[in-house]
């Protein structure tokens, strides 16, 4: 079912003459695990934003099930979509435990008082995380793949149907790497719906179902990985050489392998 | 620590010193005295009674109210800016409220206090729209805007207040804090008021938590942003104006209290607002009865004394940031 779907999108920052976005159009159903994959400065942060309505001087239609977003309140929007954004620059040193309970502010009052089906939820979704041994420590004390599983419980608690991910991966050693990513594959299996920024993309490969290309605020390629993931589209978007792209083939997937120069 | 011992503690603490701020100063009071003065009834014909009741005791209220006030906002405005380096007094808040207070008294106008507010409030958007650049908030900047704006306010007050022939020796203390003039009627009224803008400020607490982390995540998660910063930039203008006009501009009394709550009990603010109030109340108590009593029968200004504890204490914050 659809769940998402953007229609022409432009977008363009008060202070430039260029647009930021053109023209994207795409279209997610329930279920899917998105990466959005471009070069530095393509417009995918940008995008994140508008969608879950951070950014409201855009031209074009967001529909959620065929609804625009400026008509939801800003409540019930919170309760369809969460976002993590890619740095937490967090000067104050809240628990791990009262980080996640703020997921909860769409179901309570400003005082932010949790009731029991509250505090259940908050639970279970740090059970599922495994933060259960930290849930009282201090979220500057954190290594960074803790802190990044904080932010995701948080949405989490948020319980959101829809989930966008400013480049969860960045910064997380590569254990840390797969963790999150299989964290990634449970969530699709309760139906979530997960859009991701990433410039792991083998890792986007490996284990997200759907990859859309973005180059200088317009769609590229859209599609299943296996149908898009090529040679041709890297070059074309990234303009790189010396590479190949190569199957895993445990996993029957895509990835992408490369050259120093001096071996070519 | 545990909230609840924390509290006794601090409770204790503060009758301790009601109670030793009660017996000093420049006439001597003892304890015998003072136990037999509250449980006399011919309580106020006595020297000592008229000392204690008429002086002292509306003095310390001004003091517990001061002080707790002041806490309460340097919490509250170092969460909207996302910067723990902030008070009233860096900001330049509490000199915007000087600076309103002395245009009324120089023009006559009605009401001090309300002038102290506008310019409270008025100087909390100025600082707050000019560290703003391309949506960010830059903490240098505001730091450097909040002292700049303090320091020229300051100035131009003591300008003003030379051109028009006021007592500048009165105007000095008034700048440096000075918790001696007690108008009982305005301390009534700002209490009530205080206290009924404090207890909306603990209502909306959670809300100001998830934008003391992030602003965008704070929006996505359902705040309403910027009813949220309008309503605690109002709050904390008022709060500003209604301690500056009663007792002049106390530095660091904002900004070194919730640094110690925030360390015993973290940074939620429906537990940091409630336990800076008392915090501060007892800090500024302190000080101002050491104030009264260091160089007796003289006074100082006790922002002299605030400024001695919390002045270094900033330096040492600022080196130690990361």
């Amino acid at each position: 079912m659809e769940i998402l779907k953007l229609l022409n999108i432009q977008y363009k920052y008060p202070e430039s003459l260029n647009n930021c976005l053109n023209n994207i159009t795409f279209t997610v159903c329930n279920g899917e695990t998105v990466g959005l994959i471009g070069p530095n400065g393509a417009g995918k942060t940008t995008l994140l934003k508008i969608i879950c309505g951070l950014i409201n001087e855009f031209s074009g239609d967001i529909l959620i099930y065929g609804k625009q977003i400026q008509k939801y309140s800003n409540i019930d929007l919170a309760k369809l979509i969460s976002y993590i954004p890619q740095m937490d620059n967090y000067v104050f040193d809240f628990t791990v435990e009262e980080i996640v309970a703020m997921g909860r502010r769409p179901y309570i009052n400003s005082m932010g008082i949790l009731k029991s089906h509250d505090k259940k939820i908050i639970k279970k979704v740090i059970d599922m995380l495994g933060l259960d041994k930290i849930v009282k420590k201090r979220f500057l004390n954190l290594s960074g793949g803790e802190r990044r599983l904080t932010l995701i419980a948080r949405a989490l608690a948020q319980e959101t149907e829809i989930i966008l991910m400013d480049e969860p991966t960045s910064n997380l050693d590569l254990n840390h790497k797969i963790i999150f990513m299989n964290k990634i594959i449970e969530l699709k299996k309760t139906g979530k719906t997960i859009i991701l920024i990433s410039h792991d993309i083998n890792l986007v490969s490996e284990y997200l179902n759907r990859i859309i290309f973005i180059k200088e605020g317009k769609v590229i390629k859209d599609g299943p990985v296996n149908n898009v993931l090529n040679e041709e589209s890297l070059r074309e978007v990234f303009e790189i050489k010396n590479f190949f792209v190569c199957e895993n083939k445990i996993t029957k997937k895509p990835n992408v392998f490369f050259i120093p120069e001096k071996e070519v | 620590m545990k909230r609840n011992i924390f509290i006794i503690i601090l409770l204790i603490l503060l009758f301790v010193v009601i109670v030793i701020s009660l017996i000093s100063g420049s006439v001597k009071t003892s304890l015998n005295e003072l136990f037999s003065i509250f449980f006399n009834i011919k309580k106020e014909e006595t020297d000592s009674g008229l000392i204690i009741f008429k002086i002292r005791l509306p003095r310390i209220f001004l003091a517990i109210l001061i002080g707790g006030t002041l806490a309460v906002t340097g919490a509250m405005l170092q969460a909207i800016f996302k910067n723990p380096l902030v008070d009233p007094f860096i900001t330049g808040v509490s000199s915007g409220a000087a600076f309103g207070a002395t245009i009324a008294i120089i023009f006559k106008f009605y009401s001090i206090t309300l002038f102290a507010i506008f310019g409270a409030v008025f100087t909390i958007l100025f600082v707050y729209r000019l560290s703003v650049k391309n949506n960010n908030l830059n903490l240098y900047n505001l730091l450097l805007i909040g002292v700049m704006t303090g320091s020229f306010l300051s100035s131009l007050i003591m300008f003003l207040s030379a051109f028009f022939n006021r007592d500048m020796v009165k105007v000095i203390f008034w700048l440096m804090g000075d918790l001696s003039i007690t108008d009982i009627f305005l301390l009534k009224i700002s209490y009530i008021i205080s206290l009924i803008i404090i207890i909306f400020c603990i209502y909306f607490s959670n809300d100001l938590n998830i934008l003391s982390l992030d602003e965008d995540e704070a929006k996505v998660s359902g705040v309403k942003t910027e009813f949220i910063k309008t309503f605690y930039f109002i709050s904390s203008g008022i709060l500003t104006g209604l301690s500056v006009s009663l007792s002049g501009v106390i530095g660091f009394v904002g900004l070194v209290v919730p640094h110690i709550v925030r360390f015993f009990i973290g940074p939620d603010l429906r537990m940091l607002i409630p336990f800076s109030f008392l915090t501060g109340s007892i800090f500024l108590l302190i000080c101002d009865t050491i104030a009264r009593v260091a160089f007796a029968p003289a006074e100082i200004p006790v922002g002299i004394i605030t400024g001695l504890f919390g002045a270094p204490v900033f330096v040492a914050l600022l080196i130690t940031r990361k």
